[in-house]
Order: structure tokens, then sequence, then C-alpha cells
């Protein structure tokens, strides 16, 4: 797309996972691009290897083979550490909040990693919670005191701080109701356009895919289609 | 980073107040556990090593009598033969019969001599000896012809030996052990070696006449050779009194008694030089009624390489002005391998031989070594005045027996004795070594040991011990049962926050960092609180068991050093409880940080994807 930046290539990719007892080849030679602005949804059945096929977009470990370029570096070269600390933000199902952090240090704690000023952070941090739609009353609040809804706002605004440019979320509305569900939807998209992040989003809620620009369908660990 | 990282963690263990206060309890309690049973270890040990130190077993062998000699002595008095018993060895064992497999000594087992050192120029408590009032070696001739076989009168017509103020007076005489002793004659002199022994009987005895009469005792010697065989005497068919006649003096018999007035004069100039392998052997000074009370002990390397220095009594050294680093000359001239030199020397001066400072020539021993020995301490003797056993001998000096380098003119000599033959053996060691004595089967050797009371005292200290360790053992596994249950709850049940921390793109050895440093505070400070108490704790415990012990210990029967003595060094409790409280505070912190750096750094080897792989 015009104006939009190639920030992640991905050049025929496979990963193997091994255990004791089996190999499961979950990613069979994917190969695709994305950029900045737009927003992604990878979709497929349980199984499809969509999930992994994220967690290797964030640096969690390398394909078997083939490789991932980000921005023209090959992820294997790279510091993943800092790659994950300063240019990708993961969002999860399940939140994957801090527990005993309250909401407003769960959002403060990416900005504090890189070395923010602690009060900044904070005004940051609570300008980003009520940004996506949470009031002061749970900033001060544990993850575990806050809705499945609002969690997932707290990992956004969490993902949002860290001012990575891909955004990754993994079944973000997979726990959510309707009502929530469309929130979060419209938040990522806000991301991806207007603060111009690749947001890429796992799901096998057609709903959500709908609302994507680009949608990458997966089987078998195999991508089959890309629709625009 | 650290710093975010550090205070997050904090902020994390802070926030789970109950499970945190639940866990420092624990620790704490553990931690006290551990320490107290440390600590009672550690002061059981040091006890021990004390007692060690300050108590010794000391074995004394006895070689029995393999049979009873009954010997027929004539009793000029009853008119019959009174029985006499002296104990008969078929085999005299040597020292080297002891030296078997097994036996573990300390201290070898030794058969002490001591050896008489004529020394004219010293001043002697012997000095003060009053033996001339009993014995009298003397011409006479009888008021009447008779024989002597009851109380008759005699003029002593010169003294040549004893009491000079007998000469010229009436005493009574008789050979009261010979059943036909030969008749004296009143127109001859006799000449005999006399002792004032038994109350005057017979028929001149009537109510206006009593007193001692005075025996004569035959000049026989008993010299042996260096294996203990009797050398045989150079007169046979001695006889208890001779004539006097002209050039009688000139014969063997009488220059035997010329010689044996000689030797009077030297035994009165002889003090005991008693050679040993160690100090301790020496049941006084084992006892604690000899002490050192100037200078120090004859070293261990001084006695091997038997060097001429000595313990001095108290009494010579101040008798003749002599202090440690001055000089003893000794002149040896006849070695005693059968009597302790307390029993032929006492303290009060007195002397008691039951043999003749002759050789079996009949001649006085010719001095056999002569030495300068150096005073290295002093001695005092606390009690006994007489002659004992189990004493310290007038003037007696203690030399290595290395440094004498000759044994020469033996005038006495017997199988081992209690008081002469002794060994040192390990502490406790006591039942092991009869066990191997039995195995050699060396019969007719009675050992007596002497430990004052150190099994008694070991067997309290081994409970204290064996509780110290069960304390020590169960506060371990409690420790590391709650390190264990700590490291499931605060690091595998957070494998989730590992993975969010790794998913951030927080290093590994950071998420180690924030998942190790609210748990190492915890620990820290529930170490030290516990490790305190414990110490504290097990500090109050020995002290009051101490106190205990010395109350105890009354059964000991001997004092080994001052009461001030056995009192703990209060100083060195400090450092032991100082260093046991650090040894378990550090070692139970090494441990719970080393189990969770491993716990954590075996999930670390995950990658984040399989973290959370796992979670779900």
């Amino acid at each position: 797309m015009e104006g939009n930046l190639e920030i992640i290539k991905v050049e025929n990719i496979s990963y193997t996972y091994r255990s004791k007892y089996q190999t499961t080849q979950a990613i069979k030679n994917i190969a695709c691009t994305f950029e900045t602005g737009v927003m992604y949804s990878i979709i497929g059945k349980s199984g499809s290897g969509k999930s992994t096929f994220l967690s290797l977009l964030a640096g969690m470990d390398l394909p078997s083979s083939g490789r991932i370029l980000i921005e023209n570096s090959d992820m294997a070269k790279i510091d993943r550490d800092k790659y994950r600390m300063h240019q990708v933000s993961i969002v999860y199902q399940a939140f994957h909040l801090f527990p005993l952090l309250t909401v407003t240090e769960n959002v403060m704690f990416p900005m504090e990693l890189q070395k923010k000023n602690r009060k900044l952070a904070r005004q940051k941090a609570e300008a980003l919670l009520l940004s996506v739609g949470l009031s002061e009353k749970a900033f001060q609040k544990y993850p575990g005191m806050l809705s499945g809804g609002e969690q997932q706002r707290c990992a956004i605004a969490r993902a949002m701080a860290s001012e990575g440019q891909i955004l990754l979320a993994d079944e973000p509305t997979g726990n959510l109701d309707t009502e929530n569900e469309k929130i979060i939807v419209a938040l990522m998209k806000r991301l991806a356009h207007e603060e111009k992040k690749a947001v890429i989003i796992v799901t096998h809620n057609e709903k959500v895919a709908c609302k994507s620009d680009v949608i990458l369908k997966m089987q078998d660990g195999r991508l089959l289609e890309v629709e625009p | 980073m650290n710093k975010i990282i550090i205070r997050n963690s904090i902020r994390q263990i802070l926030r789970t107040p109950l499970k945190t206060a639940i866990f420092l309890m624990l620790i704490v309690f553990s931690g006290a556990l551990v320490t107290v049973g440390a600590g009672l270890w550690t002061r059981s040990q040091v006890n021990l090593k004390e007692y060690e130190e300050s108590f010794i077993t000391i074995g004394t062998v006895e070689q029995k009598a393999s049979s009873i000699r009954q010997d027929m002595v004539w009793d000029a008095e009853k008119k019959n033969f009174i029985i006499r018993q002296e104990p008969e060895y078929s085999y005299i064992y040597p020292v080297s019969s002891l030296h078997f497999q097994g036996a573990g000594y300390t201290i070898p087992p030794e058969k002490r001599s001591y050896y008489a050192s004529y020394t004219p120029e010293y001043q002697l408590v012997s000095d003060h000896n009053t033996f001339e009032q009993i014995v009298l070696v003397a011409e006479f001739s009888p008021l009447e012809d008779c024989i002597p076989n009851e109380s008759v009168n005699i003029r002593i017509n010169k003294v040549l030996g004893g009491n000079k103020n007998l000469e010229g007076t009436m005493v009574w005489f008789c050979s009261h052990n010979e059943q036909f002793p030969q008749q004296i004659y009143k127109d001859k002199t006799y000449i005999a070696y006399m002792v004032s022994s038994h109350w005057m009987h017979g028929e001149m005895v009537t109510d206006e006449k009593r007193g001692l009469e005075y025996n004569p005792i035959a000049l026989t010697t008993s010299q042996y050779d260096q294996n203990g065989a009797l050398i045989e005497d150079s007169l046979q068919n001695i006889s208890a009194y001779y004539e006097v006649v002209p050039s009688f003096y000139e014969t063997k018999e009488g220059k035997r008694y010329l010689n044996f007035i000689g030797s009077l004069a030297l035994q009165k100039k002889t003090f005991p030089v008693t050679g040993t392998c160690r100090t301790i052997l020496l049941m006084p000074f084992y006892n604690g009624d000899a002490y050192i009370t100037d200078g120090r002990d004859i070293s261990d390397g001084e006695y091997e390489k038997g060097e001429t220095v000595c313990l001095v009594s108290e009494t010579f050294a101040q008798n003749n002005n002599l202090a440690i680093g001055d000089t003893v000359n000794t002149r040896l001239y006849y070695t005693n391998s059968r009597n302790a030199a307390s029993e032929n020397f006492g303290t009060d001066g007195s002397q008691a031989f039951n043999f003749n400072i002759l050789n079996a020539g009949g001649e006085t021993p010719k001095v056999f070594e002569e030495s300068g020995y150096r005073i290295v301490g002093i001695y005092s003797t606390a009690k006994g005045a007489g002659l004992s056993r189990y004493g310290m001998a007038g003037d007696e000096m203690i030399v290595p027996a290395n440094s004498i380098k000759r044994k020469d003119n033996i005038l006495a000599y017997s199988a081992m004795q209690g008081n002469t033959s002794s060994f040192q053996i390990p502490n406790g060691s006591v039942e092991s070594f009869m066990e191997e004595l039995g195995k050699n089967k060396i019969a007719n050797l009675e050992i007596q040991f002497y430990d004052k009371g150190y099994s008694s005292l070991k067997s309290g200290i081994d409970k204290m011990r064996y509780m110290s360790l069960l304390l020590c053992a169960v506060g371990i596994l409690i420790c590391v049962s709650l390190l264990a249950l700590y490291n499931y709850l605060f690091i595998s049940k957070q494998q989730k926050r590992i993975a969010i921390e790794r998913c951030m793109g927080i290093p590994k050895r950071k998420c180690m960092i924030s998942m190790l440093t609210g748990m190492f505070l915890v620990l820290v400070l529930g170490t030290l609180l516990g490790c305190g108490a414990g110490a504290i704790l097990s500090n109050r415990i020995t002290k009051e068991d101490f106190n205990h012990t010395i109350y105890d210990t009354t059964y000991s029967n001997t004092n080994i050093s001052t009461p001030e003595g056995n009192h703990p060094d209060t100083e060195s409790d400090f450092h032991t409880t100082l260093m046991v409280f650090i040894s378990c505070s550090v070692s139970m912190t090494f441990w719970g940080t080393g189990m969770g750096i491993y716990k954590t750094s075996s999930i670390l080897k995950s990658e984040p994807m399989d973290l959370l792989a796992g979670e779900k």
C-alpha cells in the first residue's frame, strides 16, 4: 500500500516442534510481507499454526528453516530481546498482565524498561489507559479486579506504551463479549491507521477478520491465500 | 533497567503478604532449628576437643604372679616358723610384649627404672635422715657366752656405722630369724649389721627390762644383669655376724662390711633420678598431686631425642638455689628396676631399702654415668610426705629415659608393676584396646585404666551430639523442603511471569534478578532472624548444660587443672556462636539462592513461546 513501510518479510519459513515423543511441523514454507499502517488478520482453524506463526513474528523463537527479515535485518542475527523490547508488542487472548502490579504499573513497565522517566511514564500510562477506554478508577486496581474486556484494554495500552512499530495480537477478543470485541477491534484499527503500526491479529473470529485490511488464511501450517 | 526490575520484584513479593509472611516464619523456624542443632553440635565438638586435650587415659600394667612361694622364716620369739609369701613369676614379660597390632598407643608402654645419683655437693632432704638411729654396724661382745636365739645382752665395742652414741653401751641382741644361730663368746669380738626391729624376748626379759632388740642381717647382695637374671653373690653361706679376728677386714667378708659402711654414707647423699618417656605417665602428675609451678614440662621432642633436661622438685631447687636454666649434675651409680623412687625415698627424707647397696662382688657400685641436666621445670607436690607406692620421692628428678645411655648396676629388678609400668591410649579406646589385648592372648597382665571419668563425660557429650545432629538434620530437612516449596510457589508457579517478561524483551539474566530478588531478601531476613535466634538459644542451652556438667564432674577422681581452667572461655564461646550463626545463615542463603537460580535457569532455558504454551 502506498506510503506504508514494509517492516516484516517472511521468506519461506518452516517450524517444527520437537518434544521427547514426537515431532510436529507447525509451519510449512510460509512467505509473505507485513507493512506498517495495515491491520492484518490471520485466520484458520485450531491447530492450523497461526499462533505459532505469530510467535515467530514476535521473535520468541526462530524458524527451523527460512528467515524472517525485520526492516531487512535477519531476525536470527539481531538481538531478539531488544527487538521484543523496542519494536514489537504482543497482546494475548489470556491478557498476560502482571497480576501483582496495578493496571498503571503494568502499562508503565515497558516504558520503565526503556528507561523513561518514571513520572512521565506514569502520565503516559494514564493517558493510554484513558485512550483505551478505562476509567481512572481502574488505574490502581490489580488486573484480577477487572473484567476481561478491561484487562484486554489494559494489555493493549501496555502494548501501545512500548511504541514499537509492530503490534501482534493472539486472539485478542477470544475471551470478550461482543461489545468489548468491537471496542478492541476499533482500537487495533486505530493503532494501524492512525499510529502507523503494523497490526497483526490471529483470530478465528470472522467478524474480527472482516474488519482487517488484509486477511491471511492458514491451514495445516500453510498459508493458503491472502485477501486484500 | 535493574532498578525497576528489583523494585518490581520486591513490590510483587510484598503484595503477597500472607504467603511471604508464612514463608518468612517457616524460614525463621527452620533457620533457628538448624542453628540450634549446629550450635549444640559445634559446642559438643569443642567440648569434646577440650576434654580430649584435658583428659588423658592412662593404663598401668602389673604382671600377676604365676604362683606364690611360701618361705618358712624362723621367729625366735614364737619359737616357730612363720610363713612369708613371695610372688613368683614363671616368665617375666618384657615391655615389648605389649607392642601388639591394634594397640594404638598414644604413648607406648614403658617400664620405668630409677637411678641413684650420688651428689654430695647438693643439699638433700635425706640430709635430715635419721636412719643412723635405726641401723647399726658395730663390733660387739656378749656379756656372757650364749647362743643369741633370744634376746641377749651385748656390749657395743665400736660403732663402725650408724648411731655413734651406742658405743660403749649395752643393747639387746637376737639373731631373730635363725633357728640355730652360732654361739657367741664373751671374750670374743663380733661384727654385725643390725637393725632394731623387734621387741626383746626370752628368759632375760623382766618387767624392768623392756625394749627393742637389735637383729643382725646378713650382707647378701642382689645384683641383676641387663636381662633381669640374678647375678650370683661372690660369697656363699653368708652369716649374719662374724667374729672379728686379726686381719678380718682383709677377708672378703670383712671388706664387705667396710664397703657396706661406705655405702651408708653414699646413700645419704643420694637422690633418685627417674627416667620416663612422658611426665604424664607418672601417676602423681597424672593425678594432679604433682604439678609444675615454674618453667615448663619436658617437651615431646626433648623426650624423644633424650635431651639432658630435667624437672626438679621445688624443695630441691630451693635448698640448692637452683632456677630454670641451671644445671644439675648427676652421677648415677645403681639402677632400681623394681621400685618406684617413692618407695625408697620419702619426701620427708626417710629412706627404706629392701636390698643392699652393694654389687654381686660385695663392692659399692661404681658411677656408670655422669651428666649435667638443664632444669626446664620445677614441680611441687600437693601432698604426701613419707614413702608411698604411687607418689613422688624426696628430691626426685625427672629426666627423659632416652637421656640415660646406660642402665648398669641393677640392684633391684622385678616384673612390671602398676607404679612403674604404664602407657597412654586415646580417650575412649579402652574397650577396643582390651579387645585387641585379648586377641593377642597375653595372660597374667593386670591392666588398670585411669581416665578421670572421661568415658562418662563422653557418653553425655555423645548424647548431646546425637541430639544436636538430629535437630540439625530435621532443620535442614525442613529448610530444604521449604526452599523447594518456595521455589515451586515463587518460581515454578510464576512461569507465566517469566514468559511475559521474556516476551517484553527482558534478558534472561535480568529475568533471573526479577524472580530472585524478592525471594532473596525474604530468605536473608528469615535466615538472619532464625539463625540469630537459634544461635542465642544454642548458646543458652550450652551454657546451662556446661554449668550442669561442672557439677557433674565431681565423679572425676582428680582435678586435671585449676577450677578456673574448667570454665568455658566467654570470648571463645562468642566466636563459636558467631561462627555458627554466620555459617548457618550463609549456608541457608546460599542453598536457597542456589536452588532458586537452578530452578529459574531451567525455566529460562525454554523459549518464551514454549513457556506460554506451557501456561496454556
